[in-house]
């Protein structure tokens, strides 16, 4: 998958498109055209419909006399061939209002409804032919587990690599640097959105990239994370090495709190500031906000035994800990006949040679990526070696299936309806809405934000709840409760794939002006490596992004079928009753990709700090 | 020479003056003091100056007073020429005030109001409600695009980030502190105990 988006992304960039010529219809039509020399020799060009800034090599054109327009689009470039009038003239209007925003255009209608019939054809049929077929030839209906593992370890330098006690430092003290250079920049930097790095690094760089990386790396974030280095730094007073003594107190963490239920708390109260207070937007915020999350984690690790915040409290930790699942890299014990005999379990205690787990797991038994935070710990204390880094087939927690946990669960749908509702509010059609709740109720603008949050967040959990009610009922499973909390899981590729194709948009497309603002971190007026003129086009072409995201639905929708199918054989043995209970939750998913391709079909407004 | 035909030269220099072309002093003059004096003379009241360039554009934003106070109407004279031939930019002008709350939401207290140019100068004559941070935005059409400028302004003395982040500094050391004195007397429990 890896080498098919990244190809996509070259051939989209080397790919020239075809160029119109309108000299005659303007001459015709008396047109004022407007030619800026200095513009003409530029690499970028600003598309006059959509205000978006497009690379000239690879963009549509239209020729007007000696000037030639560029578009992101055929949409935006068949726009001024069927109204020239309209858009080439001195000073011509955008589909913006507002001054520095751009409005993306989203997917386009055939796209969509074919992704649709995609979806329709794929979801009713398409596991139960492969079942049957496999079935005709022989093999047992049973799926089989997913045994393929790739020890990343094998080679010793690579393990001596990986084991050396100041590498985690090294990454750590990298990432704080950055991190550092948010809160500076944030808290003292130029307030403008659009000339202070904080907001590009944080939501565009940062936010957005994150789920790429868990999608090829796993939990590789928490062995970075900033916070947890400086938190752990403070705490012993050292940079590496076994904790030994500290400064903690090392109490446990609450009973009651433990589970993931803080974290996701945390997660919708982001959210809410994200979106509702427009934080993204506010430098300055966005500094307090990094302050805050290290303030938790310094405390929790001051008071607390262990990275009990990493376990509980992290939203970033239990959302990628949860997406995780699905990732190619997982850290686990090769041999369990050798953990069955290690009388010492250093893995969970420590040793000299490092801490035990910090977040509370014992290898030997770990089967899921979901708590585990990558640190590390575990291969440098096992004194038999027997705990490694494996490259796996994707999704292979999530086919292992289990009993599933509650708190787990509900953040699988809670992730599912926020980044769809996240979507939402940056199209125009959420301005509407918002408006119509404020005036047919009259209230503030803050409170009908919250209020239909509120709503878009209970509502798919009410729903998902209603089909899992109908499928034990249809399937004959004793409790409601387990069909929910189950099949809650196979919704996560459908979360994470349309996160994927919404945060492409953001990364994709904003993320490029990170080159301009290097130069000039706190909008200062600096140009320290001569790149703060550049206006940097974004790295894939609008038609490139919309094939991508609508490839990015698909096979999210895909493994949230094969999810289900296998979760259906482990719950309803007699396989036409699994078939049939199975279709409220196919319902299911496939209203989530369907919204996730209406949504992408909408336009949508993009930061104006990234444009 | 003698003094007659000096005073006689300059009656005809003075005669020459009155019949050279007069022309509208107006591109020299910003708010009608000249522009070489103006920030040597004038105003007498503190004043905010701030200056942006937006591509070719020079920005220069001034407001009256420089330290607004709540409730108190105020100008802004907003003046921009080309950076390179100093020639005025004559479009028309939008100007925004918005209050920005510590969490990052915004009320607007001014505008948008689109104004053109009078005397060379923009004028705006907002009132800000209340202290606390604000943002000026300005937006003007600029070529094929409409462009946008922002300015902060501070009205009175509000929370700084300075004044955050010594809170943050302090609840930090606070922290220390208390964990520190908490494992002191944990530790003698202990050696009591133990003794």
């Amino acid at each position: 998958m890896f080498v098919l988006v990244s190809g996509l992304v070259v051939w989209d960039q080397r790919t020239a498109r075809d160029s119109v010529d309108l000299t005659e219809v303007a001459a015709a039509a008396g047109l004022e055209v407007q030619t800026h020399e200095d513009q003409q020799e530029a690499a970028v060009a600003r598309d006059v419909v959509c205000n978006m800034t497009v690379r000239r090599a690879t963009a549509y054109q239209v020729t007007v006399a000696e000037r030639t327009y560029f578009f992101c689009s055929t949409y935006c470039r068949d726009a001024v061939v069927a109204e020239p009038a309209r858009w080439i003239q001195a000073h011509p209007p955008s589909l913006t209002a507002g001054a520095d925003k751009h409005l993306m255009r989203g997917i386009p209608a055939w796209m969509y409804q074919y992704g649709v019939l995609i979806l329709l054809l794929v979801s009713f049929g398409l596991f139960e032919l492969l079942s049957w077929l496999r079935e005709r030839r022989g093999a047992p209906l049973t799926q089989p587990a997913l045994d393929a593992r790739q020890d990343l370890l094998g080679a010793a330098w690579v393990r001596r690599l990986v084991t050396w006690k100041p590498l985690r430092f090294c990454f750590q003290s990298v990432c704080a640097a950055f991190f550092c250079l948010i809160i500076y920049a944030g808290l003292f930097g130029n307030q403008n959105p659009s000339m202070n790095v904080a907001p590009l690094l944080t939501w565009t760089i940062w936010w957005a990239g994150l789920i790429f990386l868990i999608l090829y790396f796993g939990k590789l974030w928490c062995f970075v994370c900033p916070w947890d280095g400086i938190a752990t730094w403070i705490e012993r007073l050292k940079p590496w090495g076994p904790r030994q003594s500290g400064m903690g107190l090392g109490l446990r963490w609450p009973r009651k709190l433990r589970n993931i239920w803080p974290a996701v708390g945390l997660f919708v109260l982001l959210t809410w500031v994200e979106l509702g207070l427009g934080v993204t937007m506010v430098p300055r915020v966005t500094a307090y906000l990094a302050l805050g999350m290290l303030g938790m984690a310094v405390t929790s690790v001051l008071v607390f035994d262990r990275k009990a915040f990493c376990r509980y409290g992290c939203l970033v930790g239990r959302v990628s800990g949860l997406y995780a699942l699905f990732s190619p890299i997982e850290v686990r014990s090769k041999d369990d006949a050798v953990c069955s005999t290690c009388r010492t379990m250093d893995c969970y205690k420590g040793n000299a040679e490092g801490d035990g787990c910090p977040t509370f797991e014992f290898p030997r038994t770990m089967q899921r990526n979901t708590y585990c935070i990558s640190c590390g710990e575990c291969l440098k204390t096992c004194p038999h070696g027997n705990t490694t880094v494996r490259l796996r087939p994707w999704a292979s927690d999530l086919a292992q299936g289990g009993k599933g946990r509650s708190d787990e669960a509900f953040l699988a749908i809670v992730l599912l309806s926020m980044t769809g509702f996240h979507g939402l509010t940056m199209t125009p059609r959420w301005g509407e809405w918002s408006d119509a709740v404020q005036s047919s109720l009259a209230i503030p603008a803050q409170a009908s934000f919250s209020l239909l949050m509120v709503g878009l967040l209970v509502l798919p959990v009410l729903l998902f709840a209603l089909l899992s009610k109908a499928t034990a009922m249809i399937g004959r499973v004793a409790r409601t409760r387990t069909v929910f909390l189950r099949y809650a899981y196979a919704l996560l590729p459908i979360a994470l794939f349309y996160h994927l194709a919404h945060n492409a948009e953001h990364f994709l497309m904003e993320g490029p002006k990170l080159l301009a603002l290097a130069s000039d971190p706190c909008g200062w007026g600096w140009d320290l490596f001569g790149t703060a003129g550049w206006a940097v086009p974004p790295m894939i072409t609008l038609e490139g992004l919309w094939i991508l995201q609508v490839f990015f639905v698909v096979i999210g929708h895909l493994y949230g079928l094969w999810i289900s199918e296998r979760t259906t054989r482990g719950l309803v043995p007699d396989r036409l009753r699994g078939i049939l209970a199975q279709i409220p939750m196919l319902l299911a998913m496939l209203a989530s990709s369907t919204v996730s391709l209406w949504l992408l079909n909408q336009p949508m407004e993009m930061r104006v700090s990234a444009m | 020479m003698s003094r007659t035909r000096v005073a006689l030269s300059l009656l005809l220099g003075a005669l020459l003056l009155l019949v050279v072309p007069s022309t509208p002093a107006w591109a020299h003059h910003i708010m009608g003091i000249p522009h070489y004096s103006y920030d040597e003379n004038y105003p007498q009241a503190p004043v905010l100056k701030l200056i942006e360039n937006v591509g070719q554009w020079e920005f220069q934003l001034t407001a009256y007073p420089g330290k607004p106070v709540p409730g108190v109407p105020t100008e802004l004279h907003v003046y921009v020429v080309d950076a390179q031939s100093r020639s005025l930019y004559r479009q028309p002008l939008t100007l925004e005030v918005e209050r920005l709350s510590l969490l990052g939401s915004r009320h607007e207290v001014f505008g948008p109001r689109e104004v053109t140019l009078s005397e060379n100068v923009y004028k705006f004559y907002p009132t800000y409600d209340a202290v606390g941070n604000y943002e000026i935005t300005l937006s003007f059409p600029d070529g094929e695009i409409t462009s946008t400028l922002t300015f902060p302004m501070v009205v009175g003395e509000p929370g700084s980030p300075a004044l955050i982040l010594g809170g943050c500094v302090g609840g930090f050391v606070l922290l220390l502190l208390t964990v520190r004195s908490l494992k002191i007397k944990r530790a003698r429990r202990a050696a009591r105990r133990a003794s």
